[in-house]
This record gives C-alpha cells, structure tokens and sequence, in this order.
C-alpha cells in the first residue's frame, strides 16, 4: 500500500497533479475506515468467544447466571455506534449498522434504522439489514420493513421487505387473537412482558385485519417478487405455503386432510377421528 | 413435554378424545428406544425420512416444534400452539360443545 507519506514525500519531488492527493486523501482514509471495522469485528468476536466458552464450561447455575450477565455485547455495541457516528454515510458504517441490526435490540437497533433509512436504502446488500426481523415486535421494526419495501433501492431488498412485513403482520394477527381471549390480570402481565406500545399497536385494529394484511402482502410476494432467490428457494414457494397457512390453517377452517404411515408402517389418516376431539401434536425427540 | 400429554391422554382415556402427533424424527429405531423408555403411547403420523422439512409439516407450513393445533370433533381448527393448562382447557371446552351437542340430539 503506498501511503500518504509516501505520497506526500513524492509531491515534494514535484510529480503528480493535485487532484491526485484528494483522490489519495479519500483512499487512505478508506483503507483506514475499513481497518478500524474490521479490528472493531475481530475484537468483538475473540471477546465473544471467550466468553461462550467461558460459559459452556461454567456448571453452577447462579455462576452462570452471573456470566449469563456479563455478555461482551453491552461493551461492544457502543463501540461500533461511536464507529458509524464519526461517518454514517460511507460503506463501512453500512457495514457497522448491519453488525448493529443484527447485535443490538430496542432503542439501539432503532437508532441503526434512523441512519440506515438516512443514508443506505439504496446500497446494494440492504436485504442482509433484515434477516431475523420478523419476530421482532416493535413498531419501529414495522416502520423499517415499511420504508425498506417502499424505497429500497434494490428488488432483493424490496421481496425481502415485503415477506418479512408479512411475517410480521401474521405474527400481530395471531398475538391480537392471543391477547383478545386473556383475562384482565393476564393483559396487564403480558403488557409488562412485551412493552406498551406493542399492546397498544395489536389493540388498535382488530385480529383480522392484521391477517388479511398479511394475506396480501404475501400475494403480493408471490406475484411481484416470485423468482427471487430466498435461501436456496424461489421467493413464491415459501410466501405461497404462508398464503395456505392463512387460508387453510386458521382458527375455523377444516383441518387439512393427512394421510401418511404410523411408526409402525400403517397408514391412517386425520379424518378417522372425526367425532373426537383431536390434539395434533408436531413433535420430534430432540 | 411429555409429562403433561401423558397426564392428558391417562386423564381423558374414556372420553372422545385423542392425542396424535405428527414426529419429525428421523431415526425411527432410536425413536421407538426413546418412546419405550419414555411411556409415549399415542399415535403418531411420521413426517418421513426428512426429518423436520418432511411433507406433513411443510404443508402445515411448520417452523417451530412443538406446534399444537385443537381440532374439534367436526373437524374444525379451534385453538392453535396452547399449551399446558391452556391445552387443558381448550380440550376440556370442546368435549363440553360434544356433550351439549350429543344431549340435544337426543
């Protein structure tokens, strides 16, 4: 790598134009950027696996438990904010607020939205932002699955933003369901455990809404964004068994027909025991 | 897990009920060494050699397990992923329809 000094000690022979120490400048500060992310995402993952292992190995329960509280996380996650603040717009802080959407959670994770939706919607990768979103509650998450799906700069990311909103909306349909049959005690419990504004979000529109929603947003998937490639399958494969969940699965509807082998190689179907009550049970022993 | 569909299945053996799974293992020999040791008597569909990606819970649209749906005796979906005591009484609500439903036949 030649370096600025380098460079700097060339200029003084009188050789290159000005322009070229601005291009210069812009490179080495770069390759710096790069550098300090990169020895930011080392540190963080030597720091990390010391402490899984550390963890594996510790038995007692309350040890673990104060381990447990001890992740290198809390440390870390400042230090890569601190990273994007000094430049949020350049491709390594893209990179940083990934780390941060994937690490942080809450009002950190929040905060990575606030500079990605300011600056990166159109950078290609902005699809890697949501693996992992759809369980997350928060109405801020939802905010970003919204503003991805409608202004991301790249169909990936925007078939992305649309099957995970529709996950996301599925998940508010069946917590609506959930919260409408508890009691008063449960609801004051459940608002404690999962936030205000969450309650106050699935409380604001009937079940139903939120499952045709969803029902929508995965057609949607299929028709405009079918081909793309979502882990190995065509995007309209996995929104259509979604679109038979909501269709075929929920509350009300007929259970499907199975019919398939016992353990024991004898085969028998749902349907032969309709006139009991039935609990289908998807189990395995793991 | 187990413990409470075992109670569920002893407590509800004369009733019109019943408990099936859909088992998503794919070493049937060693599953049937576990079921021996673990007193797993009910009937089970195997979702095929693919394990956890096998036909049954695909179409089911399965992502995680345990995954619990109540069927009432027509057939009908009533209840998805209760659990414990709210199984119990999810079950219990539907035999109550059944009982009501059978008496006013008569």
């Amino acid at each position: 790598m030649i370096t600025l000094s380098m460079w700097l000690s060339l200029a003084g022979a009188g050789a290159p134009a000005p322009s070229s120490l601005v291009e210069l400048v812009a490179f080495e500060r770069r390759e710096s950027r790069a550098e300090q992310l990169a020895s930011l995402k080392k540190g963080y993952d030597s720091a990390n696996q010391a402490w899984e292992a550390k963890l594996a190995a510790e038995k007692d329960p309350a040890a673990r438990a104060a381990l447990q509280a001890q992740a290198p996380k809390a440390e870390w996650l400042p230090r890569f904010k601190d990273f994007v603040a000094a430049d949020a717009t350049d491709e390594q802080a893209f990179e940083a607020l990934e780390w941060l959407v994937r690490n942080a959670e809450g009002a950190e994770r929040a905060w990575s939205f606030e500079r990605i939706e300011a600056h990166h919607l159109a950078r290609p990768g902005l699809e890697r932002t949501l693996a992992g979103l759809a369980p997350d509650r928060a109405p801020r998450t939802r905010t970003y699955l919204q503003t991805v799906l409608a202004k991301g700069g790249t169909e990936l990311a925007r078939g992305h933003a649309c099957f995970t909103l529709a996950q996301q909306s599925q998940g508010y349909g069946a917590a609506a369901r959930r919260y409408a049959s508890f009691t008063e005690e449960e609801r004051a419990r459940w608002k404690k455990s999962v936030g205000e504004d969450f309650v106050a979000l699935i409380e604001s529109r009937p079940a139903a809404e939120f499952e045709a929603e969803a029902e929508q947003l995965f057609a949607r998937c299929v028709k405009e964004f079918g081909t793309l490639d979502l882990r190995g399958e065509p995007l309209a494969k996995r929104a259509e068994a979604y679109l038979f969940e909501l269709q075929n699965l929920s509350i009300g509807k007929l259970a499907p027909e199975i019919e398939a082998q016992d353990l024991s190689g004898v085969t028998f179907k749902l349907s032969d025991y309709r006139g009991k009550v039935v609990v289908l049970d998807f189990w395995g022993h793991w | 897990m187990y413990p409470h569909e075992r109670s569920l299945v002893e407590r509800l053996k004369n009733e019109p009920f019943a408990l099936i799974g859909v088992n998503s293992d794919k070493d049937l020999e060693a599953l049937k060494v576990a079921m021996q040791k673990e007193n797993i008597t009910w009937r089970s569909f195997w979702n095929g050699p693919d394990g956890t990606k096998g036909p049954i819970s695909k179409r089911w649209n399965v992502s995680g397990w345990p995954t619990i749906y109540v069927i009432d005796a027509e057939g009908r979906i009533r209840f998805k992923n209760v659990r414990e005591k709210a199984m119990d009484q999810a079950v219990d609500q539907l035999l109550a329809e059944l009982k009501a439903k059978s008496a006013d036949k008569r």
